[in-house]
């Protein structure tokens, strides 16, 4: 294949491939929302090659220039840029629709020669990425078909083709299992990136960077010196209009297993020996496989399940749970979840991890609080010492603080403590990059770094799949159990600690 | 708000005074390091003045602006604060007559940030023999240029080489700037046969604003570069016509690249146009089959952007700028 001379490879900006991305129902939500208006932004910033198309393949019936509008409208509401019509005219350009359904092996032939088409016309050269923005129930499927349908190439020489999968990834140990099997009958482990768009935020990106450039953190990084970890993912907001998918998730499924586990593997590894993907990931999945089994007989122990009841947020009042559109009035759901961990490792013995992730919580807040031990008491007798505490605050109000003890102005020695505050805001001002710009970007350049792999995947459903198994034979007939605008009912988890007020 | 000290010693007095009276809890004080620029030239000065507030405006920092300026008889400074959406600024500008030239290096210890990276800007031809810069430039992290205010091109990429071989840290502010032209470039030529066509020019125009807005410059920098980029990358020779044509245009700023034009020897022309007050490129090509429809690109790191100052400020030079420079040594 010949190299552009013309193309600088010490830019440190990723360089995406020429490709085609298909996303496999284009007339969702996310595809508006999300997908592209994050491609519009890429394209803006100049990320995407000349040689790109966007093809959006749904069962409804349109054609590319009504596709165009939507995504227009989609542009104009959700891009956090402002849409500049001579780029929108461009970008335009590349986007296309293809109507046919997913179980049709003729819609995939074609897919097929539309897209050798467009390699033509645009020099994509053959690269493929199939984004499948469905129900996971519909990956096995599409993924077969793509394989029947010579879409998917044999990983290894280019071109290349890769398929992007959202969250969830199964519902249970054994569907994920399941789901993996049914995808690596067809794609080799390195063609799949599994989207976990936490992974796509600066601030998650920043943990990487703050731990392993500042070696005076690192060295109190394990229970030498840390008493205890807080992870908290707080939304003020109930589910909305997402009743009948929420009925099947709940909290667990949809934010603790897959975006906290991702937040404690990034806080609790070990730096890996290279920045590349599979030694950031191998060192992730470590910390997943060696936290503690949580003890089923106790469970009550180990984790708190909860659901808001009618109440107050932001002074007014909101409807519970049970009340909510298209959720069962007995439903026994959970909308927040809080538990205690604790890693059998030698960085992390004996350290709790208390995650708590919630909805009608009192205020948005997603944060990572390293809680310091005590310093000895006798110096200052009589005064209260507060714990050093470092917070990593990933959205809003991104930034980090540390809280320390100085003394008070004044003849007698009087102790308060105050925050060293950096706030990314204040710093680097303009807009950054929305996660799924990011992602998108990593796939076509074929960095695999910021996306699931398998075994992640797994390991984190066999830690909470017996968790789902036992709340699934115990109705928790206390719900609900916390109104909403409360920080939920996990206060008993937390022996000699207790949770940040945020 | 600017005030005009008379004395030195009253910067932070004036600037803590001037933080209490206009921050409303808006913006938040904020540094990330520590600019400072050096300029004997009074006519670049409003320039410099210009181009450093586009600074602040995506990198807070401290500001510390020198000139040198002979007509003065006293050393005077402004203090003022550069206020954006979020963040405020600390702006010192000391006005420096020559006689004092040797008292800058010490000037500005007082006042340089601790803990911070320290940036110059040397708005001048760098010299070795200048104690000024050679003094400037041992306590600096990183080293900017801004060629458009060089004489001699070959002597300034000697300089620089020479530089970049003793490992100085520095960034060449016109390199920089054509960072969105060469993505341009080598996006249009990312095909086996535009790559054909390309290394087969015969004659290439790279049209350039020749608007000399703040004194004499060598406003054809940009496209020299470009010219020796192409010749470093593509191996081009004399059989290749290359045609650096000025022409002024108000609303864009001295040396920007208004146009690129390339004709191959398969009869290919390629047309890249900097589209009228706007910060994109549109791209006309035109084969002896076919004439394609025009497509824009956006120039990414003109009317110096936020990605422009991070790679300023962030990125060490690349091995294609080496390149470049030993063609025009």
């Amino acid at each position: 294949m010949t190299i552009n001379p013309l193309i600088d490879p010490s830019r440190q900006d990723k360089q995406a491939s020429p490709c085609i991305l298909v996303i496999f129902g284009a007339t969702g939500d996310l595809t508006n929302r999300k997908l592209v208006p994050a491609l519009y932004n890429l394209t803006k910033d100049g990320l995407l090659p000349r040689q790109f198309a966007c093809v959006g393949f749904a069962r409804r019936p349109k054609n590319d220039e009504q596709f165009r509008e939507e995504m227009k409208a989609g542009i104009d509401k959700f891009s956090r840029t402002k849409p500049d019509p001579d780029i929108w005219n461009t970008f335009k350009e590349q986007l296309f629709y293809h109507q046919a359904q997913f179980d049709d092996d003729a819609g995939y032939t074609s897919l097929k020669k539309r897209l050798a088409e467009l390699d033509k016309q645009l020099g994509t050269k053959g690269n493929r990425i199939f984004y499948l923005s469905t129900p996971p129930s519909d990956f096995p499927l599409i993924v077969e078909k793509l394989d029947k349908n010579g879409l998917i190439y044999k990983q290894g020489e280019p071109p290349f083709s890769r398929v992007i999968i959202e969250k969830p990834f199964g519902h249970d140990l054994r569907s994920a299992e399941e789901l993996q099997k049914e995808l690596r009958a067809h794609l080799h482990e390195n063609q799949i990136y599994r989207i976990d768009h936490y992974l796509g935020k600066e601030t998650v990106q920043n943990l990487l960077v703050f731990r392993f450039t500042n070696p005076i953190f690192e060295t109190l990084w394990n229970n030498h010196h840390v008493d205890h970890v807080q992870i908290t993912v707080a939304e003020e907001i109930g589910i909305g209009t997402r009743g009948k998918f929420w009925e099947e998730a709940g909290m667990l499924r949809d934010i603790v297993q897959n975006h906290m586990m991702q937040l404690v593997s990034l806080v609790a590894m070990e730096p890996p020996i290279q920045m590349t993907a599979d030694s950031i990931r191998g060192e992730k999945v470590k910390v997943v496989e060696a936290i503690r089994p949580f003890p089923l007989k106790s469970l009550d122990q180990a984790i708190v399940r909860g659901q808001y009841g009618p109440g107050f947020i932001n002074g007014e009042s909101v409807i519970g749970y049970r009340q909510e559109q298209n959720v069962n009035p007995e439903s026994y759901v959970e909308t927040y979840v809080a538990l205690k961990l604790f890693i059998d490792n030698w960085r992390w013995a004996g350290v709790p991890f208390y995650l708590r992730a919630g909805k009608r919580l009192p205020k948005r807040a997603t944060e990572i609080a390293i809680t310091f031990k005590k310093a000895p008491g006798f110096l200052f007798q009589g005064q209260h010492i507060a714990q050093n505490t470092l917070v990593i605050r990933i959205q809003p109000d991104e930034g980090i603080s540390l809280k320390m003890n100085c003394k008070v102005p004044g003849q007698s020695t009087l102790i308060q403590p105050v925050k060293m505050d950096f706030r990314y805001g204040a710093y680097f001002g303009s807009t950054p990059p929305e996660a799924y710009e990011r992602l998108i970007c990593d796939c076509m350049a074929g960095d695999s770094t910021l996306f699931a792999r398998d075994d992640e995947v797994l390991a984190s459903w066999r830690l909470f799949s017996p968790v789902l198994d036992v709340w699934s034979k115990t109705k928790p007939l206390d719900f609900p159990n916390y109104p909403s605008g409360s920080w939920g009912p996990a206060d008993k988890l937390m022996q000699g600690h207790s949770w940040r007020v945020i | 708000m600017s005030k005009h000290l008379t004395k030195v010693s009253q910067i932070d007095q004036e600037l803590a005074k001037q933080y209490e009276e206009q921050l409303h809890g808006q913006q938040t004080p904020a540094s990330l390091f520590n600019l400072v620029l050096f300029t004997s030239s009074i006519e670049r000065a409003s320039y410099f003045q210009h181009l450093l507030r586009k600074v602040v405006e995506k990198f807070p920092c401290r500001l510390i602006f020198l000139k040198e300026d002979k007509n003065l008889k006293e050393l005077s400074v402004d203090v003022s604060l550069e206020l954006t959406s979020h963040a405020a600024c600390d702006v010192i500008e000391f006005n420096c007559p020559s006689s004092d030239v040797q008292k800058i290096p010490y000037l500005i210890l007082p006042y340089l940030k601790p803990d911070l990276p320290i940036f110059l800007l040397w708005g001048q031809e760098p010299s070795h023999d200048n104690p000024t810069f050679k003094q400037l430039a041992s306590f600096a992290h990183k080293i900017l240029f801004d060629s458009l205010c060089v004489g001699d091109i070959s002597h300034f990429a000697n300089h620089v080489l020479d530089m970049l071989e003793k490992q100085i840290p520095l960034r060449d502010m016109n390199w920089s700037s054509i960072t969105g032209w060469r993505e341009v470039i080598a996006r249009t030529f990312d095909t086996p046969e535009k790559l054909a066509s390309i290394r087969n020019a015969e004659r290439l125009t790279i049209q350039f604003n020749s608007k000399a807005e703040f004194g004499p410059c060598h406003a054809d920098i940009q496209a020299i570069y470009i010219k020796a980029w192409l010749i470093s990358k593509l191996k081009w020779g004399p059989e290749v016509k290359i045609i650096l044509e000025p022409k002024e245009v108000q609303h864009l700023e001295s040396g920007e690249i208004i146009q690129f034009e390339l004709d191959s020897a398969d009869k290919c022309n390629y047309i890249i146009t900097r589209k009228e007050k706007s910060n994109l490129a549109l791209i006309h090509i035109t084969t002896p089959e076919v004439c394609e429809i025009p497509q824009t690109y956006p120039l990414t790191h003109v009317q110096r952007s936020f990605r422009f100052w991070r790679e300023i400020l962030y990125e060490t030079p690349s091995h294609d700028y080496v390149e470049m420079l030993k063609i025009l040594k």
